[in-house]
């Protein structure tokens, strides 16, 4: 497999967000498609074997979306190392496939231009041209092409046009690279003064630095070191003496790397202009009439913030509640399963290990598909039509108070109903570090599976119909607490790290209001195959593995009931630890149970207190027997209100979640932030449970 | 008489006389077309007061009133 590959020439597509590299990359790869991540980073690789019409194959490979190459982010980083075929197992692409979105051609050019700076064999894909034409932008693609000299295919992808001239001059460029003409040289042999004696003295010292003979390639190296990050953690990737040369050519001619790029960004405008005029494109900025009229709709000052609000209400209650009955059905075809499997095998420890161990960890997996679906289903509608932009704009001002992007919001809200597709969608967040912030904190928002823990625990402790103040009742204002002091503590984490580990400037907003457009459905077809594959593979084998390890501990040594299992000795263990919360050793199963989901808890003490483990969270009988319990070595009720605050104070804290470590083991690619989460999230759980119950105690609450 | 984007006019053109200051933010955003000579409008501002949008080339993008602080704008003859 390997070996093919690597004779395979490779063809890159690149391309700025939203000009449709996404339906491009899909139309020419189909649905044979392997999604990776580049090496070290969480920068999505799409790979696909393309066919080409002369009967050629080549690796098709996507590149990160971006503006511009000059290297900031991870993922212009990327599209950078790829181009100077830096990445392994990665050769430099034989062609770039440039998508740019015909509607909005000057600010695509600088992309194009860049890439024509590398004199990389390239083919401007001139996509969106049905809205261009809308738009009445007059171009001749044929003109284009001359004054550019690389080929320029006009296309709509959405409805497949052009594409079949894609795939053509794909197959003769990968075979000749002859350039038909140019009418303008490249911007790169154009720069004005004093970048082109700043980029000639660098690209000099370069040659000098490496090998020595003529590279071709240093000019636009040398570009790229000066106008690239050069500390940070964001810096250019180049070795210390390029870096080193790099600053001294910066201070010899005075200039900063910022001045830099303003300067390199004007004068790289006014080329474009001139290539503009050269190909004689003009166009009358008529503002696209239905994207107007929308706007003045959807963001108008009161109307927009209503609609907005009520358009995630929507969302939040179709993963809250429509997920509900998918999910049911679920556990009851995975119970159905178990019970089947139970009947038809004698009773041994391969049975439970197959039923109790690896069913269960594949119907653990599986549960979280319908929120997935659902959730990605509407994000998908919400991006591809322009929306989530609009959102973004609306939300900036508020997420940026509390230092997050203002694509964060959607993975917060989404982490109400479940933290896993939550952080699933944080793959929006442009910044590395903000999505690592929104990460961290999104378990702290009050999922789903902690309900059924408050509604047992409130209603064991407290009168939960009693009135306060005559119109609240005291479980809801309880509830009220608790969802609240969730989100307070996400504010403070996520100002705190911030503040340290991820400090970093404000969120730089970098928000393009797309026209909007109906969604695809092809598109959003290919997502939602896309997300689900990717969490069953990635997520799943950790979920799988926990569980499997859970059900050890349950049930080993054998024959042993729940008190003497190693888990239920681990409860034991645990009683010193969580003795000043107020908690007792069963508490302590209750909570090393449910780590494989929250709402085991309740489970547990159904076994613990012999209800058995069909027991509900509205089970009175269970809340009678929890009443019954006595605090060891006295006869004091165990579970006063104060203690069951404490409790679910405990939940609304700690990570008491493996699905989520594993989702965030898998989106950061790396098992540092999910250790880092879960260290946190159990140290605040405990200190607040701590402080809760101790102050409670001495100021004689019970 | 030179002034500010932030205190452009909703819907009134204008031109840009120059870009103030450095950082991430502005050499993006100066990366985006928002560089000197480039005609701009501001089309509505967030409820919040910022960000804005503003056209510019052909396409719609945010802009925070941190950043237009730092556009210097000239007007256009009426
Ligand atoms: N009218 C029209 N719409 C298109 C065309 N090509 C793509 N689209 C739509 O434009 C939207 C964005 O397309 P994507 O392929 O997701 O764009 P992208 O460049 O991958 O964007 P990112 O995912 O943000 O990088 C989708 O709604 C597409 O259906 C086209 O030629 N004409």
């Amino acid at each position: 497999m390997t070996s093919i590959k690597a004779e395979l020439v490779t063809i890159a597509v690149a391309g700025n967000p939203n000009a449709g590299k996404t339906t491009v990359f899909n139309t020419l790869a189909g649905a044979r498609q392997k999604v990776a991540n580049y090496p070290g980073v969480t920068v999505e690789r799409k790979e696909a074997i393309l066919r080409l019409p002369d009967g050629t194959q080549a690796r098709l490979i996507d590149l990160p979306g971006c503006y511009s190459l000059t290297a900031r982010s991870p993922e212009e980083q990327i599209a950078h190392d790829v181009l100077f075929g830096r990445i392994p197992d990665c050769p430099t692409p034989s062609l770039v496939l440039c998508v740019v979105d015909a509607s909005n051609l000057e600010r695509s050019l600088y992309l194009v231009t860049q890439f024509l700076d590398q004199g990389i064999p390239l083919a401007v894909i001139l996509n969106m041209m049905d809205i261009a034409r809308e738009k009445g932008v007059h171009l001749d693609p044929e003109k284009l092409s001359e004054t550019l000299g690389c080929p320029v295919i006009p296309t709509v992808a959405r409805t497949g046009e052009g594409m079949d001239r894609v795939r053509e001059e794909a197959a003769r460029l990968i075979h000749s690279q002859a350039v038909n003409g140019r009418a303008l040289r490249p911007f790169i042999e154009e720069l004005p003064s004093p970048i082109a004696e700043a980029v000639s003295r660098l690209a000099s010292q370069l040659n000098g630095s490496t090998d020595g003979g003529a590279n071709q390639r240093s000019r636009p190296e040398a570009l790229w070191a000066l106008l690239g990050n050069l500390e940070g953690d964001e810096a250019i990737r180049l070795p210390p003496l390029e870096v080193r040369l790099t600053r001294e050519t910066l201070a010899d001619f005075n200039l900063s790397t910022s001045d830099l790029r303003k300067q390199e960004s004007e004068a790289r405008y006014q080329y474009i202009g001139r290539i503009l005029q050269t190909a004689g494109v003009r166009h009358e900025d008529h503002p696209h009439t239905l994207t107007e009229r929308l706007d003045s709709v959807l963001l108008h000052p009161f109307i927009g913030p209503a609609l907005f609000v009520a358009v995630f209400a929507l969302l939040f209650q179709g993963i809250f509640a429509w997920a509900g009955p998918a999910m049911d059905a679920i556990d009851a075809f995975f119970g159905w399963l178990g019970g089947g499997i139970e009947a038809a095998l004698p009773e041994s420890l391969f049975r439970d290990l197959l039923v109790e161990g690896v069913l269960s960890g594949v119907g653990n997996t599986v549960i979280f598909l319908p929120q997935i679906l659902i959730l990605f289903f509407f994000l998908g509608l919400l991006e591809d039509s322009g929306y989530l932009a609009r959102a973004a704009f609306l939300m900036d001002r508020l997420m940026s108070s509390i230092g997050l992007d203002g694509k964060a919001f959607i993975p917060l809200l989404s982490s109400f109903a479940c933290a896993i597709p939550g952080i699933m969608a944080t793959r929006t967040i442009p910044n590395r570090k903000d999505r690592l912030v929104t990460i961290l904190i999104a378990p702290l928002m009050a999922c789903s599976a902690r309900l059924p823990v408050y509604v047992l625990l409130i209603g064991t402790v407290f009168a939960a119909e009693e009135r306060v103040l005559g119109v609240f009742n005291l479980g809801g204002l309880v509830m009220f607490a608790l969802y609240f002091s969730g989100i307070l503590g996400a504010v403070l984490i996520a100002a705190l790290f911030k503040k340290s580990i991820l400090r970093g400037p404000k969120p730089v907003l970098l928000l393009e209001l797309p026209t909007y457009k109906l969604p695809s459905l092809r598109g959003l077809g290919f997502l939602l195959w896309d997300k689900s594959l990717q969490f069953l593979k990635r997520a799943g084998t950790v979920i799988l593995s926990v569980t499997i390890l859970l059900w050890a501990l349950l049930s080993f040594p054998r024959g042993s009931d729940l008190a003497h299992s190693w888990g239920g000795r681990l409860g034991h263990a645990l009683a010193p630890v969580i003795e000043p919360l107020g908690f007792d050793w069963k508490i302590g199963v209750g909570l090393v149970s449910s780590f494989a989901a929250r709402e085991v808890f309740v489970s547990t003490m159904g076994v613990i207190y012999g209800i058995g483990d069909e027991a509900t969270e509205e089970d009175l009988s269970l809340r009678e027997a929890m009443r019954a319990e006595r605090r060891p070595g006295t006869d004091q009720p165990l579970y006063t209100p104060l203690v069951g605050f404490s409790l679910m104070l405990f939940y609304v804290f700690a990570c008491q979640c493996m699905s989520t470590i594993a989702v965030a083991r898998r989106e950061t690619n790396s098992w540092r932030w999910p250790a880092l989460m879960f260290a946190y999230m159990t140290v605040l759980a405990w200190s607040a449970s701590f402080t809760v119950y101790q102050v409670g105690s001495l100021l004689g609450f019970e | 008489m030179d002034f500010t984007l932030d205190k452009l006019p909703v819907g009134t053109k204008a031109r840009i006389a120059a870009v103030l200051g450095g950082g991430d933010s502005i050499t993006r955003l100066m990366e985006m077309g928002l560089v000197t000579g480039s005609f701009i409008k501001i089309e509505r501002t967030s409820p919040f007061g910022c960000p804005i949008a503003i056209r510019l080339k052909g396409a719609s993008i945010a802009i925070r009133l941190s950043d237009a602080r730092k556009v210097v704008l000239e007007a256009l003859p009426a």
